[in-house]
């Protein structure tokens, strides 16, 4: 293997950039992609100061509530003076100060004086943050509300176990995350439950890099189309190896270099996004990488110029994109063809499987090439 | 070491271009092919090749029979094709390390390098496709070379190049066939060559006209 390590860096020394940028392409374009999503993101939403002046877990919450919206960027502020001038200066849209004494007064059923805020008449934000703030508060106070009625019904009824105040808050959001009717699906009896199998390209950063990490391998596996139609090809006849040893050989050694690039992927998608860390992640990525590399390999083998192989690379991604569901939605098309969605080549990686259609198919097809490779150099066809 | 070919037939759908064909190389001779284009002189040498097969007739190099023994053939065989099969943005050392990492044989790059200088091929350090026609075709034979083989086959390795180049081929030929003890079959077009360089002669497709040149040029035919 030394030995076609030497012969295939012979090759790669010749296109050292192209090779470069293709390998880092899929987890540059990736970091680029979402970092710009998130700027931009950050830069359509309305900056508003939030003041906390009590750390109690109705104000913490309030303020995560409102963090969560995608309409607004919470700025936390500690300084009301600040914030004033910040408002003034149109630094901020909008200051909001959750008083202190907020969560007493929520659970004293008080809906008045809670919050102070500050705008000014460019304050295009203030409105539906304020409407946004007194729906929370709303929902907030009418919890405690019940969380009351309830404990002095138990005791005007003199129950032996009566709920505490946080008992009865926490069983109500309970309540509310099983009963949601946005996130429940519903199927009638002896229906299988409805399984989405289409994927959002930002949902996290693994689908959008599979896409692009299945482009780079075409790129990178160019080498198969120029090597196999270039002259030198009738002098594997007289050396150590048979071409199509040599040809599995640099599939190999490509596929463990890309799996590297893969596993230094992954490390960057912790750090950056979190991603988890298990041996479970590395078997998706093991069998992505290795699907991707056969698929690719098999494919180059049908051509003999560059320019349609490029062209089809292109559009397999396009399909590839579309059968994903990313373009248009296909629910339908799943529901009535289930293999159009095992036709998917980023399965394991976008839905987190060990396997798919092709992690089989491409190997048989593999082999099948290889054995009629050495019938026709046995037999001289 | 003696190669043997026995009543060897090649046909191409009905066209007959090898037909009971048998002679007998010794090593430290050079044989030539001769016969008009189409005659059959490189499906001769791709059969020697061990690329193709002959329909009939029995071949031998050694103690190797043609047919079933095709690795070890292919040790002892050297073959030079017509085009020019090299990595052309590749430099000259890089190519025939290319290929000693793909040899039977270990080289180091110091007999690599001695085996370019044997044939005049001096410009080591340079890119493929930056060299004459010449010094290509001197590198095709080169690499050709370096599992050590005991047969040469070569196919018309002096077409298209200039006099100094076809001299310093013909030259490094005759001195490893010599000195090397090596057995050399080559197609030419060109009989000052052949007659300059060659011990003996394959007349090939029972052309007169290359029959009588040969005979004219007191040439010593061993088969027809």
């Amino acid at each position: 293997m030394m030995d076609i390590i030497t012969t295939r860096w012979l090759h790669i020394k010749k296109h050292l950039l192209s090779i470069l940028f293709w390998a880092v392409f899929p987890i540059f374009f990736t970091w680029i992609i979402i970092s710009g999503t998130e700027a931009i993101q950050d830069q359509s939403s309305i900056p508003v100061g939030i003041i906390l002046e009590e750390d109690s877990d109705l104000a913490v919450q309030l303020k995560e509530k409102l963090d969560s919206s995608d309409l607004i960027r919470v700025i936390d502020m500690e300084n009301e003076t600040e914030a004033r001038q910040m408002v003034a200066t149109h630094e901020l849209d909008s200051a909001f100060i959750i008083k202190d004494g907020y969560s007493a007064a929520i659970e004293a059923g008080q809906r008045n004086r809670l919050i102070t805020s500050y705008r000014t008449d460019l304050s295009m934000g203030y409105t539906p943050v304020v409407e946004m703030i007194a729906s929370f508060v709303q929902e907030d106070s009418g919890k405690s509300k019940t969380a009351y009625t309830i404990m002095n019904l138990g005791e005007t009824l003199n129950s032996s176990s009566i709920p505490d105040y946080n008992e009865i808050i926490s069983k109500i959001y309970s309540i509310e995350e099983s009963e949601n009717l946005i996130f429940t699906n519903f199927t009638l009896l002896g229906e299988d439950a409805d399984t989405t199998t289409g994927f959002s390209l930002f949902e996290n950063p693994w689908g959008l890099w599979s896409i692009i990490a299945l482009l780079s391998t075409f790129f990178l596996f160019d080498w198969l189309i120029k090597e196999r139609n270039a002259s030198v090809r009738i002098r594997f006849i007289f050396n150590r190896f048979s071409f199509q040893q040599y040809l599995i050989c640099n599939l190999l050694l490509y596929s463990f270099g890309l799996l590297l690039l893969d596993i230094i992927t992954w490390g960057a998608f912790h750090v950056l996004y979190g991603e988890g860390f298990d041996i479970s992640q590395f078997v998706y990525i093991l069998s992505f990488r290795l699907t991707i590399c056969i698929l690719v390999f098999l494919i180059g083998l049908a051509f003999k110029k560059l320019l349609p192989y490029y062209i089809t690379a292109v559009l397999i991604i396009l399909v590839t994109l579309i059968i994903s569901g990313i373009i248009l939605p296909m629910d339908g098309v799943y529901e009535s063809y289930p293999w159009v969605a095992a036709l998917n080549p980023l399965r394991q990686i976008v839905y987190e499987e060990w396997w798919s259609g092709w992690t089989f198919i491409g190997p048989i097809c593999l082999i099948a090439w290889y054995v009629k490779g050495v019938y026709n150099n046995a037999t001289g066809n | 070491m003696q190669l043997e070919i026995n009543n060897v037939s090649k046909s191409f759908g009905k066209k007959k271009v090898l037909e009971n064909l048998s002679f007998e190389v010794n090593s430290g001779e050079i044989i030539g092919l001769v016969g008009e284009n189409g005659a059959g002189k490189s499906s001769l040498l791709h059969i020697l090749a061990t690329i193709s097969k002959a329909d009939s007739g029995n071949i031998r190099l050694g103690k190797w029979a043609y047919g079933k023994n095709r690795k070890q053939l292919r040790r002892l065989v050297g073959f030079v094709p017509q085009d020019i099969a090299l990595w052309e943005d590749m430099s000259v050392e890089e190519n025939m390390l290319f290929f000693e990492k793909l040899s039977w044989i270990n080289r180091s790059k110091v007999e690599l390098k001695q085996l370019c200088e044997d044939m005049e091929l001096l410009k080591w350090k340079e890119p493929v496709h930056t060299l004459s026609g010449g010094m290509k075709r001197k590198l095709n034979m080169a690499i050709s070379l370096i599992h050590n083989p005991d047969l040469l086959l070569l196919d018309e390795p002096t077409v298209g190049i200039d006099l100094r180049s076809k001299k310093e081929i013909a030259g490094y030929l005759k001195r490893t066939a010599k000195v090397d003890n090596k057995m050399i079959m080559y197609t030419s077009h060109d009989m000052d060559e052949i007659q300059s360089i060659c011990d003996a002669v394959v007349c090939i497709g029972n052309d007169p006209f290359y029959e009588n040149l040969l005979r004219e040029a007191n040439m010593k035919i061993i088969s027809i």
